[in-house]
């Protein structure tokens, strides 16, 4: 798994790629809440070079998510891949999470802090 | 004819990375499209966590065997460990209408394998679990 971000206007992206499993979703946790604990307020995940989630990789999206929601930002997803999609789903979380086919949409969104 | 091969790994969890190279080696050699590399992907990270985590009373060193097999209508994985006698399919599906943080931790792998795959079974034969998921193509 290798994580890289970028700046998009307003958005910190943070591109995932390989797999975030059971090994990967600790070091993915700690990233994102240490960028949030940083000052990042709008943060958008990046799953499109993303080829596995596991379980425990969508619980380690739950808590950068909540991270931002308590410090009054906006978190979102995108590039999901059909599969990734269905396991968002499957685990009640797709209505839960801003979701964006591209970055482009998300930065269109207008409500980013 | 089926296309199959057969994995082993310790019981560690430093195994579960070349476990998912393997597989996604062995589907992608025999056509299979993302859908089934990601299932079974899935399948085998999740059961293989579960088995390494909880599956043990001590902390000797155990084998774990991973059968794959490629039918022409569908995808087979069989896993099988010297564990204690566990059936991960006999737990009640996690409630994922609940705010995400009230959530209880565990059951969200098994919940995701029972509807990312076709059929989940469980045996104890020769103080073995055995585990059998499949996927139609």
């Amino acid at each position: 798994m290798e994580i890289t971000e970028h700046q998009e206007g307003s958005i910190l992206v943070v591109a995932v790629e390989g797999r975030i499993d059971h090994t990967g979703a600790g070091a993915f946790q700690e990233y994102t809440v240490r960028r949030i604990n940083e000052g990042v307020r709008s943060l958008v995940i990046d799953f499109s070079k993303t080829s596995f989630v596991a379980s425990m990789g969508i619980r380690a999206i739950i808590v950068p998510a909540q991270e931002v929601s308590r410090v009054g930002g906006r978190f979102g997803l995108t590039g999901l891949s059909p599969q990734v999609r269905q396991l968002f789903e499957v685990a009640g979380l797709l209505t839960v999470f801003n979701t964006y086919p591209t970055i482009a949409d998300a930065l269109a969104d207008g409500e980013w802090a | 004819m089926a296309a199959e091969t057969t994995l082993r790994l310790r019981n560690d969890f430093s195994e579960l990375s070349a476990v998912a190279d393997s597989t996604t080696e062995f589907l992608e050699a025999n056509g299979s499209g993302p859908d089934i590399v990601f299932a079974a992907n899935l399948a085998i990270e999740e059961l293989v966590t579960n088995i390494i985590k909880y599956g043990y009373d001590d902390a000797n060193e155990h084998e774990i065997t991973i059968h794959l097999a490629k039918h022409p209508d569908h995808f087979a994985i069989r896993i099988c460990d010297d564990g204690h006698r566990f059936n991960p399919f006999d737990q009640p599906p996690p409630d994922t209408t609940l705010p995400a943080a009230e959530r209880e931790i565990g059951g969200l792998g098994i919940h995701f394998v029972r509807n990312m795959l076709d059929s989940c079974s469980h045996e104890w034969s020769e103080g073995k679990n055995i585990v059998t998921v499949t996927k139609n193509l």
